[in-house]
């Protein structure tokens, strides 16, 4: 994995808003997916995780309000 | 023992991004998700190993990434015709682009040699310093830095003579800039 690989030589051969375009390009790519927020399989699984290694922590799985998803329903339930 | 709060809260920090990293690699949706339950499963199952107040995001995205890898490793192949798949999948609606630029972005983006695409996401994307991408990464800084310029003027170009074709010289900019109210 450590494949040897020359030190960056293109550096300021691309022009400094085409890089900036790039960047804004690709972090609204990522923002969008990280938008969508924890799904709850995740926060399940985590809240499963914490009772399993200790019941008396599943009050403490409330803190968390894991995203903003307006379909989130399963908080507090178990 | 039980999972100290701080840290389920950390891990459940970093998922939104940890997600969108894997879906970056993947290029599916659904695989993506797969990664990251393998990823959390193996993280508690070694969170005694985590050293509170430590770069969380980086450590569950190392995990990620090798589970990724060793995975990539096996079904090399399948995950090769990422030109298509990697393409099409993403399905989010490009409100902010025209649907011919989003495209073109999305396949450029596809077309990167795998380590470029990661390191480029990595630094330009997750918000990562070259040192915690190159330590994720397992590789040297420079090596990072490498692939990110790589992938860059790969990206540019890409899209540059893409665009040429439509839009006339002057594009690299603007195929990607692609601002939708700039008309």
């Amino acid at each position: 994995m450590n494949r040897r690989e020359s030190p960056a030589r293109t550096e300021g051969t691309l022009g400094k808003d085409v890089q900036a375009a790039i960047g804004s390009q690709l972090r609204r790519e990522y923002q969008k997916i990280v938008d969508e927020g924890v799904p709850d399989r995740f926060v399940d699984l985590l809240r499963r995780f914490e009772k399993a290694k200790d019941p008396s922590a599943e009050a403490a799985g409330h803190a968390q309000e894991p995203a903003d998803k307006p379909d989130h329903n399963d908080t507090g339930q178990t | 023992m039980s999972l100290d709060a701080s840290v389920r809260d950390a891990i459940l920090a970093a998922v939104p991004s940890l997600r969108a990293f894997a879906i970056s690699l993947s290029g599916n949706v659904d695989r993506a998700d797969d990664l990251v339950q393998e990823t959390l499963l193996r993280a508690l199952a070694n969170i005694d190993s985590f050293q509170p107040g430590s770069n969380m995001p980086a450590w569950l995205f190392t995990i990620l990434r090798n589970l990724f890898r060793s995975e990539y490793r096996k079904r090399r192949r399948e995950v090769e015709d990422a030109d298509g798949s990697y393409a099409q999948t993403l399905k989010s609606q490009p409100e902010q682009m025209s649907r011919v630029e989003f495209e073109e972005f999305r396949t450029a983006l596809a077309k990167l040699p795998h380590d470029q695409r990661e390191a480029l996401i990595l630094v330009g994307a997750s918000g990562f310093s070259y040192e915690e991408a190159a330590e994720i990464c397992g590789c040297a800084v420079g090596t990072i830095k490498s692939r990110v310029n790589r992938a860059r003027s790969r990206l540019s170009e890409t899209l540059s003579i893409e665009g040429a074709e439509d839009f006339g010289p002057d594009v690299a900019t603007r195929a990607i800039l692609a601002n939708p109210g700039s008309t």
